[in-house]
This record gives structure tokens, sequence and C-alpha cells, in this order.
């Protein structure tokens, strides 16, 4: 999963209220210049000011003294209007209709299928509860007011914000039930559609189906590799799309060493060697995308019983515990800023290289540095989840029958580098896997070593993670590639050890809160729009700004003034003069005229960027797609984004409402 | 009267509407055909130009409930929603979202179903650009059947059309059968199951299957493809969409393609004899198609020595009318222009029926530069005529001419399709002979990788007599080169190109071989004329010449023959360091071989599948340079 921002709530709340204390600043003295503009354009400049006086006094009432009971009494009229409209009812049809045939497109035979079935439910639950929103807030007021039943309203004794929070409320409360109800159907329909079991292939289910493993080590029947510890396989039938890998792995333990859980339920044997030593035969059931099935044995020996449970590994909502820094390290061992560029347009991982034929040696290395790395964090767990998504790039074949091999060391980070001894790890070697998440499990327990601030070892053993490398709760992990003329590919997010999961359907209902956040935002916008504007034209107005919503990323990048090429001006001026984006303009009136105007231009993008609510923000579809639990800071960022949304367009809808003669 | 205004209007619009949808419907309605399929009512002029076009959904394609409610969701803007999805398309291939990109492209071919490029494109996508992404060759050969899948898809949306059959044979072929990852590609195909069921509703597993060791073959799958593709086009269910020569060239090409992958994987046998008889046998049959190139000249590609034949009867009868010399004299001026070489005008001077097939290729290529030079010269000749015979000179002069225009045309069809070598190759690896000699070799090639350099023997200390009891990698390499030897005899077209290259790596095992036991390089070597022309003419080098072998001889005749102790120190010397040297060519002579096996002509060299993981060349990316490839590839 693309992970690209990591900062807490208040780390992040910080920064927000200064922006939002900006805009909310910009927008008075706008609003009222603009309402002083129009009123002394209709009243002459001195009874202009008076009735903008007037209008900002007589506001401070209406806010202080809004009745909740008022504004629900209001939001069951917008219900009652809602539902009368049957905007709710298409949707909920055309959402079933979706679901009925959606199933279609999730072709057999991915190796993702979860993430499919996600994606898909997520985008067709948002795409169509920002689609109602718009719709009932649009038509809501205009419609009143074209119909008069407004003054059914007005003349009662409601303040106009009343009016306004009434119709959020109530649209919102609406839009709730349906996003749970879709949300339940959606969870449903994925769960429904996921779920499968398999059997083994063969006369019974028992080792009998089971072939031996030929010396080649690839399998009899596929030929494909097979685990190292694996003496039988056997597959099972296709479901689904696919089908499992089985093999019966055969892994001896010393009795001191930590033996497989008693609770396991696939161990078919398990026999003490006559050097004291103890045999274990396991059947495992070989991963398919990142799912599997728990295999139950029944009974012992040859002739138990075999049979998988139900598909295990597409509902898991892990817990990531991130690094809070990664510091590429070149060749000569300096640090670097994002690693090596390979050449992908796609500039997420930075690469680091195995060394060159010449130079064996290579420092290059991606240190990931670990803060408050605590045993309570884990559980107190005595084995460690470590999961990468490394990438490869390779400047020759090699053995193609061999992955690339990434080494893994850990190490402390003393307090005081100058003084305090450090402990390393000894380095592990594994084959990398690519486009998916890679599990290593790390004993907290590893062998290592001591050595001086000068590198003179002091001593060699086996040091506990938490309470020798990060005693002071700071914890290094280093990645390097070790192929000769091959590289690594790898971002922060790539590197997290995994605290745990949470349970899935919490995640999955956390998940919706984001689009929750989304639709209570496109609703107070086409409330407040629609006090000015009418249906069609308040309808256009929130399309434009779902549409910028979902693209502020790249609005923001645009407005970047470091980005490549200059502003748009400048871009546009390169392309037709056909200068690349590394040429620089000869200084001149023309070169100045540019640059200006692309800074106003640069500077508009930015403040638009920001009247747009960051959908991207309040997007969790990936956390779900790509099994990931969305934190307590992510939905407070999006809670707050929509609570100073809603709050900001009360307010220019109040006014806006205020000003027009029906509410007075 | 203001309160109805709104009403007339909409009853006027309504109005309007019915009276334009009547001719709608006299231009739309459908036509009817009687029980027995004949045409009782052409239908509207719209209905009757669809069905003349054959534009009908259903003419083109099954009837897809998936696609056409797409189409219909679009409301029109299915060119927006098709730009859309090649969009997201690229930006999931872009972030490595590949499951994420199948399925987005499963919604793009629902929505421009019936556009065969689109397929093509994208399983090109799938199958190169995807695959290769993977570090893991399991994933990499999952991604190319995940693109050949895909592919499959299109036949029905496109049942009118062969070229995606044609795809699917070219890619099973190339990716499976001479990719970097061949060889574990073609193991893991035999053991698939899984994907020949998939495919198993168009190809019957057992269709390519060879039963035994062998087991499911992917070039015997493209084979079956190319021919299922053949059968449709037979059937006039398909029009043929390519250019005949490639288009019949295709499937027996595919033949020795599975002939030349099992003999590097298995030993050679009665099977791969038989299957390189069965390519001899249809690659002759290809010689006999009538073949229409893009000149509109109808021809077949075995004809061009009975066309040679023709052309010369023809020019004998003209030089009767004008005298011989008048020829003798034009040519003379022509080749001086040209400028030939020794070699050149020693082929030139041959007698036609003592030429060897290298002669014979050099007179062609003298004959095109001379018509090149000089497109009328048998016109210029007819022109001295006397004035008695003028008219039957011109009217010969422009037959030679336009039989000149046959065998330039057919040359050029059979030089793209490299017949005469293949003719030459399909016939000599079904005979017995090749076979005797690929025996040998196989049994040389086993003592080379284990090490086994000298014969063994028991030694009789009474009778002196020596009785080999397991014979070493280099007696058995050259029993092996006698046999190549009479292989290259019979069949001199073949001392360069795929053949010649194989020889050649046996060549340079059995020197390396030498130079481990420090010996010398037999005066004798049966290949030496062979291997003359090969440095000559296809490159290869480190293996001495008889020219190097001569300069050794007179060298050791020149040596004094009483030696010191001193001398044969410095001749050890020297033999060292000839001997590294040898070893230096030898190492640099490799790499030369693989860069002229990039260029040959003859070899069948993969440009699209010698592909380095992510090196950056997007192969969709370059269309021409697919084709490209594609051409060479069967070639």
């Amino acid at each position: 999963m693309v992970v690209r921002e990591f900062i807490t709530y208040w780390q992040w709340l910080g920064g927000g209220l200064l922006t939002f204390a900006l805009i909310v600043l910009v927008a008075v003295v706008l609003g009222i210049f603009v309402g002083y503009l129009v009123a002394a354009f209709r009243h002459g400049p001195t009874e202009a000011f008076y009735i903008v006086s007037q209008v900002v006094f007589s506001s401070l009432p209406d806010f202080l003294f809004t009745s909740p009971k008022r504004i629900f009494a209001i939001a069951k009229l917008a219900v009652k209007e809602a539902l009368r409209r049957k905007v709710i009812l298409v949707t909920a049809g055309i959402f079933a209709a979706m679901l009925l045939f959606g199933g279609w497109f999730m072709g057999a035979g991915t190796d993702h299928p979860d993430r499919l079935y996600i994606n898909f439910v997520l985008w067709g639950t948002q795409m169509l509860v920002l689609l109602m929103g718009m719709l009932i807030s649009a038509f809501s007021l205009p419609e009143d007011i074209k119909h008069k039943t407004i003054y059914t309203v007005v003349t009662k004794p409601v303040r106009p914000t009343e009016v306004i929070l009434g119709r959020i409320v109530g649209f919102g409360f609406l839009g709730t039930v349906l996003l749970a109800g879709m949300g339940l159907v959606s969870f449903l329909f994925v769960w429904r559609g996921l779920s499968h079991q398999h059997q083994i292939v063969g006369k019974n289910q028992t080792l009998a189906a089971f072939q031996t493993i030929p010396e080649s080590r690839r399998s009899r029947i596929t030929e494909q590799r097979v685990s190292d510890n694996a003496i039988m396989e056997a597959v099972t039938n296709k479901v689904g799309g696919h089908f499992h890998h089985l093999e019966l792995t055969e892994d001896i333990f010393n009795p001191e060493d930590r033996q497989p859980s008693e609770t396991a339920t696939n161990i078919v044997d398990k026999k003490v060697l006559e050097d004291g030593r103890i045999a274990y035969r396991r059947v495992i059931c070989n991963r398919v995308g990142e799912h599997s099935h728990q295999v139950f044995v029944d009974g012992t020996g040859d002739d138990a019983t075999i049979r998988l449970g139900p598909a295990i590994g597409y509902f898991r909502a892990r817990v990531p515990i991130y690094a809070s820094k990664l510091q590429f390290y070149d060749r000569t061992g300096e640090p670097t800023e994002g690693g090596i560029n390979v050449g992908n347009e796609w500039t997420y991982r930075g690469y680091i290289d195995g060394g060159h034929p010449s130079n064996r040696t290579t420092l290059s290395k991606a240190e990931f540095n670990f803060d408050n790395f605590t045993s309570d964090r884990f559980r107190n767990a005595d084995v460690l989840q470590l999961e990468l998504t490394m990438q490869v790039f390779r400047t020759f074949k090699a053995d193609i029958e061999k992955r690339v091999t990434a080494g893994l060391q850990f190490e402390s980070v003393p307090d005081n580098p100058e003084t305090d001894n450090i402990v390393i790890s000894d380095l592990v070697e594994f084959e990398t896997e690519e486009f998916s998440i890679q599990q290593l499990a790390i004993d907290r327990k590893i062998l290592g070593k001591i050595v001086t601030p000068d590198g003179k070892l002091v001593e060699k053993g086996k040091y506990d993670l938490f309470e020798t490398f990060a005693k002071n709760g700071k914890f290094r992990v280093n990645i390097t590639c070790r192929d000769l003329s091959q590289y690594l590919g790898i971002a922060k997010g790539d590197v997290y050890f995994r605290a745990g999961d949470q349970i899935y359907w919490f995640n999955f209902f956390k998940g919706y809160i984001g689009i929750w956040c989304q639709m209570m935002v496109i609703i107070a916008l086409g409330v407040a729009l629609s006090t000015f504007l009418s249906s069609p034209i308040t309808m256009l107005g929130t399309i434009v700004v779902i549409l910028v919503g979902f693209v502020t990323p790249f609005i923001r990048e645009m407005a970047d003034p470091q980005h490549l090429g200059g502003g748009p001006i400048e871009s546009a001026y390169r392309v037709i003069t056909q200068q690349n984006m590394m040429v620089e303009f000869d200084t001149g009136f023309l070169t100045t005229f540019i640059e200006q105007t692309d800074k106003i231009v640069i500077y508009s993008l930015y403040l638009m960027s920001y009247l747009a609510p960051n959908f991207a923000q309040l997007d969790f579809s990936d956390f779900l797609t790509y099994g990931f639990a969305i934190n307590s800071d992510r939905i407070l960022v999006a809670l707050t984004t929509a609570l100073a949304f809603v709050v900001g367009l009360t307010v220019v809808g109040y006014f806006a409402l205020k000003t027009r003669e029906i509410a007075k | 009267m203001t309160s109805f205004t709104p009403f007339f209007r909409k009853i006027i619009y309504l109005a309007c509407i019915g009276v334009l949808l009547i001719p709608l419907s006299l231009v739309s309605r459908p036509g009817t055909r009687e029980a027995n399929g004949k045409v009782k009512n052409e239908g509207g002029k719209l209905s009757a130009l669809r069905e003349e076009h054959d534009l009908a959904q259903a003419k083109i394609a099954d009837i897809d409930p998936t696609s056409e409610t797409m189409k219909l969701a679009s409301l029109g803007l299915r060119g927006v929603a098709v730009n859309l999805l090649w969009m997201q398309a690229i930006e999931h291939k872009k972030k490595g979202n590949y499951d994420q990109l199948r399925s987005t492209l499963e919604a793009l071919t629902k929505i421009q179903p019936n556009f065969v490029k689109v397929w093509e494109y994208q399983a090109h996508n799938l199958a190169y650009n995807v695959s290769v992404e993977f570090d893991d060759y399991e994933s990499r050969y999952a991604w190319v059947k995940k693109g050949l899948a895909f592919l499959k898809k299109g036949i029905p949306y496109n049942r009118r059309d062969h070229r995606i059959i044609d795809k699917l044979g070219f890619h099973t072929g190339i990716k499976f059968g001479k990719s970097d990852e061949k060889t574990s590609f073609r193991r893991l195909f035999r053991k698939d199951d899984d994907y020949h069921q998939e495919m198993a509703d168009r190809l019957a597993p057992e269709s390519y299957d060879l039963g035994g060791d062998y087991g499911p073959d992917s070039w015997k799958m493209a084979y079956q493809w190319y021919a299922y593709a053949r059968e449709l086009v037979d059937k006039g269910i398909c029009q043929q969409k390519i250019g005949d020569t490639l288009y019949h060239m295709y499937r027996p090409a595919q033949l020795r393609n599975m002939g030349m992958a099992l003999q590097t994987e298995f030993k050679t046998s009665d099977t791969i004899q038989e299957i390189w008889a069965q390519a001899d046998r249809e690659w002759k049959d290809y010689g006999q198609i009538e073949i229409t190139n893009t000149l509109g000249i109808t021809t077949k590609l075995n004809q061009v020595a009975q066309f040679e034949n023709d052309r010369d009867a023809l020019r004998e009868e003209l030089d009767e009318i004008v005298g011989k010399h008048v020829r003798d004299e034009l040519m003379a001026e022509i080749l001086d222009q040209i400028g030939l070489n020794d070699e050149q005008r020693e082929a030139m001077d041959t007698d036609g029926s003592d030429r060897t097939d290298a002669q014979i290729q050099l007179v062609r290529s003298i004959e095109r530069a001379i018509v090149t030079a000089d497109a009328n010269l048998d016109t210029k000749i007819a022109l001295q005529s006397p004035d008695s015979e003028r008219k039957r000179a011109n009217r010969l002069a422009l037959e030679i001419n336009k039989k000149n225009l046959q065998i330039n045309a057919l040359s050029k069809d059979s030089n793209t399709v490299n017949y005469r070598y293949w003719l030459s190759r399909n016939e000599a690896e079904s005979k017995d002979l090749t076979v005797a000699a690929r025996e040998a070799t196989y049994d040389a090639e086993q003592m080379w990788r284990q090490s086994i350099y000298d014969d063994e023997y028991d030694f009789n200390f009474k009778t002196k007599e020596k009785t080999v009891t397991k014979r070493g990698g280099i007696s058995l390499f050259v029993d092996a080169f006698e046999q190549w030897n009479d292989v290259f005899e019979e069949y001199p077209i073949l001392r360069s190109g795929e053949l010649a290259d194989s020889v050649a790596d046996s060549i340079y095992h059995y020197k390396g071989m030498l130079d481990v036991t420090n010996r010398e390089w037999p005066d004798d070597h049966p290949l030496q004329k062979v291997i003359d022309f090969m440095t000559e003419d296809a490159g290869i080098s480190g293996v001495p010449t008889t020219e190097d072998l001569e300069e050794r001889r007179s060298g050791r005749e020149e040596e004094p023959t009483d030696d010191s102790d001193e001398d044969e120190s410095d001749q050890e010397d020297s033999g060292d360091s000839e001997t590294k040297s040898n070893n230096q060519e030898a190492s640099d002579s490799d790499q030369a071989k693989s860069d002229q096996a990039n260029t040959n002509e003859q070899g069948s060299q993969d440009a699209g599948t010698t592909e380095n993981k992510k090196s950056g060349a997007d192969q969709s990316g370059n269309d021409d340079d697919k084709t490209e490839s594609e051409s060479d590839d069967n070639i």
C-alpha cells in the first residue's frame, strides 16, 4: 500500500488550524468587502455601511441562540421532503443493481480478488452517496423557494442558521442511514463473494493423496518450487479460479527450542528421534495472493483425514508500526536523499544497490529508524512479524530461477553514539517477493554482537530485541541488496512491524467514516450554494468541488513552486517553444512577466485546493483494499476536516440566506 | 391562453418526434429472410448497408449482454469512458497494481470489444510488459498465461477476424519458446494442466501433447492455434487479413521451432525426426501454394528455379537473333560499373550446373545488381537485332523483363521467409545422416559437461593392446564433426545460420577441451573447410583456419631439428602463450558469436523477448519494434 503521510493528529492540527484561521480571515474580509460593494451599489456607500453592520451584528444572536429543537424539527421536514423525492430509493436501487452485476467484473483467476471486491464496493458506494448528497441538497432550498413552500417555514420563528443546519442534519441523517445500509450489504457481498472451500485432489482426503517431492525440489504436479522442508505434496481442486498447493513438511526441533503450538490443527504426527530431537510432520496450505486455508488434521499418522477450512487472510486489518524515519545510504556509505533513481516513472520508491563487480563491497542500504519501540506495543509477543513490500530492478538477467536476495540486520541506536556500545544482529539473507506483502517472522531473541563505538567486538550472543537492542525505545532496521549489480526499491511505508490485527468489521466501519465525511461536506456545500444559486448551478458547483476534491494532490503538485518546468504559463511557453524543463530562460521582460504571472496563478491554485476538501485525505479505501487498520489519527483528521467545512459552509449559507429577501 | 402554451408546445414536440420516427423507422427497418435463408425483404437502407458491410453486432460477434449493457450505460459517451479506462490502465501499470489493471482491461474490452488491436495490444502488455516486472520466474510465467487468456477472451467478440488467434499462436510460441526463461517456461508448461484446461474450449489438450516424456508442447500449441485460424479462414468464417507470404508461413514454421526446441531439451529420437519430417513436408507444401504479393504477382515460392530456366531459355533465343557478343559486351560494361570481387567473378564464371549453393546466391545477387544498374539490358540487346527480327526480339525482351520481375518479386518473398534455408534445414534434419550427427554431438556434449575429455581404456601388457572402455569428449566430438561434415557437404547452405551456430558451439567446446589437455588443433579436422567458411561468412573467430594451420606447419618446418633444452623451454613458453591467446580468442569469440547471433538473418533470434527485466524498454510502446520482431521470429 502506498503510504505517504505519517503525521499524527496533533501534528496535523497545528498546521491545519493555522490554515483554517487564514481561510476564515480571508473569507470574513472578502465577505464583508463583497457585501459592502453589493449594498453600496444598491443603497449607496453610507447606507451600505449600516446594512453590512446590521447584518454582521444581527447574526450574533442567530448563531448564539440557535435551537437544537428547531434544527431537529427542520431536519425532520428535510427527511420527509427527501423521501418524497425518492432520490434515496433510486440510489439504493442503483446500488443493488451494481452489486448484482458487479460480480461479472470480479474476474476469477486473479491473485487478489479481495482487493477488487473491496475497491469495487467502496468506489461504488462513494460515488452513489456523493451523488445522492449532491442531488438532495442542491434541489431542496431552490425548490422550496420556487414553490413558495419556504414561507411555511420562514414565517415561523426560526433562524436562518436553523434552516441551514436543519437541512444539513436532515440530509446527513438520511445519507447516514443509506450509507450504513450500503456498508452492511457491501460487507455481506464481499464476504459472500470471497468465501470458498477446497478439497484435496485425490481418491481420499488423507496423506495417500500426497506425492513425494522429487530430488529436483520442484513440484511433481506443477513443476513449481517447493519449500525446503517439504517432503510430500498435493493440490486442491480449483475454486474461484485458483487452487492451492499443499505440502507435508517435516521439521526437527531440539527439545529446548520453541515447539509448534499444541493447539495447531495441522500436525500430522510428532516423533521423538533417537538423538532426542522431535520431528513434526505438518500439512501447510500455500498462499495464493494473500489468502490461505486453515488445515485440519483429524487423527494422526498416514490415515489421518485432512480437510481445509474457509479462506483466511482476506479479511484482515493489520496494525503497522512504521519507522519514524527512512534514510538511504549510497555505496560509499554517504546519506542520500530518496535513494537511487533507476528511471521508473513512478518515483515512490528509492533504490539501493547490491554493489558492482568492480567494487563488490557496497555500503548502500535503507535504514529504518523506529522510535518508541517497546514490547507492550506488540503485546509482549515472542515472535514479531516484520512485513515488507519491495521491488526489484535487475540490470542483468543473472540466474533466472533465483530471486534477488536482500539482507536484513537490526541495530541499536545509542543515545550517545560516541560512548555507548552498539548491538548489531547477524545478517539474515532472504529472497525477495515482489508485488505482495512478504512476511518475516522475527524471534524476539536474536543472534548478534555488541561492539564499541570504534567497532571493536565486545561479545557475541543472543540478545532480546526490546531489552537489549531497543532498551532506550530506539531501534534500527537495515535493508541491503545482496546481489551484485541488482537493485532493491523501497519506501518508508514498505517496511513495518505488524503489531497485530484489528477486528475487521470495525475497520470496515472506519473506512465508511471517510465516505461519511465526504458526504457531509457535499451536503453542506449543496445546502450552502443553494441558498443563493439555482438548483442546476448548485449541482454544477458541487460537481466542480467534487472533481477538485479528488484531484487536490495533483493541483497542489502543480502549485508547488519547486515543480520542474515552472508554473502553468512557463510550462505552456516551454511546450510551444520546445524547450525542455532544464533549460533556463534568458533574463528579460518576458521571463519576468512569465514568472510573476505564474506566481499569481500558482498562489490561486494553492488557495483553490484548500477551498475544496481534499478527498484523498478523507478516503480510506486503500486501507481496506490492502488490509490495513485505519489509525485513529487519520479518522480524527477526516472528522475535523469535515467539521471545519460544515461549519464554514453553514456560515456562508447563513449570510447568503440572510441577505435574501425571503428570510427577512 | 398563457397557461396552455407550455402544454401545446409539448404536444408539438411530441408530434415532431413522432413524425421524425417514421422516416427513421423506414430506413432502419430490418430485412427478413425465408426459412431457407434467402433474403425475402432487404429492409431499410441503413439495415441493408449494415447487412452489406457485415456491421451488425450479431455478424461480428456473439452478443454479450454485459458488453451491450455497458455500452448503453455510457449514454453515448463511450469514447470518453474508453479514454478514462485507458488512462486508468496506464496508471495502474505505472504503479504496479496489476490486478486492478487486469480488471480495468476487462471493463475496457467490454465497451470496445470489436477493436482487435485493443485485445492484441493489452494482451501483449500483460504477457510481455507486466510479466517482466516480476522477479520471480513463476510469476512471470503466470502473467504470460494471463496475457494469453485475456487474448483468448477476444475471440468470440471478433469471430470474423483470425488475427487474435494468430496472435495467440505467436505469443504462445515466442513467450514460452524463445524468451530468456524458455527452459523454465517450457518445463512449467508441460505440467500446467490448469492452463491446458483453460484453453480446452478452443484447443483440445491432446492436440498438442507429444506424449511420453515430451508431453504438451508450447510450439505444438502455437502450431495448433495457427491451424485453427487457417481452418476458420478456409471455412469462410474469417477473412484472411494478412499477406499470403506470412499467412501461409506461420503454421509450418512452428514445426521447425518445435524440432529445434526439443533437440536442445532431449536426445534426438524418432519423435523429433518425425517432427522434422513433418516440418519438411509442410514447408514443401508451402512452396507449392500460390502466393500473391503486394505487387499483385502470383507465384509459388518453389518456382524460382523454373522461372530462371525459362528466362535463360528466352535469353538464349534472343542471343541467337542478335549474337552472343552483344550481351557479353554490354554485360562487361555493367560488371565494370558494379565492380566484382574475385569470389563473385568465380561464381559468375562457373557453369550454372556446377555452382554451389553459395555461388547460386551470389550470382542471384549480382543479377539483381545488374537489373538495378540497367533494367533495360535485354531491351537494349533487342534493339540491336536486325530489322527483320526486331519484332520477335522485342517480344522476347518483354517476356524476359516480365520473368525478371517475377523472379525479383519471388526472391524477395523467398528471402523474407528464408525459404531456401529452411527447405534444406527441414530436409536435412529429417534424414538419418543428421540424426546420427546430432546423436553423436549429444554424446560428446554429455562428456564435455562431465569434463571427461580423453578416452578411458584397458591396457593389455602382454599384447600391448588398448581396449577403449569409455570414449571421451574429444574423440566423440571428432566422430560427430565427421558426420556434420557429411551433412554440410550435402546441404552447403546450412554452413551459415542457426544450425551452423549450434555446431560452432560444439567446436568451441571441443577446442576448449584441446586447450585444457594441452593439445594442438589437428591438421585434418573434419570440419576444417566448414570452419574456414564460417570464419569468413558467419564471422566466427577463435578457431584456427586452414591458413592458420599452414602457417603453423611452415613454422614447424623452419624450426631447427637439433633441439636444445633452451629451445624446448622457449617453445613451451610460446605454446603456453598461444594457448592463453587461444583461450582469450575463444572467450572473445563467445561474445562475437553472441553478437552475431543477434544479427544473423537466418537465425531465429527473438529480438522482442530477450528482455532484461525492467530494462526500461516498454515493448507495448513501440509497435514498430514489435512488428519487426514478429517477422524476424518467424522467419
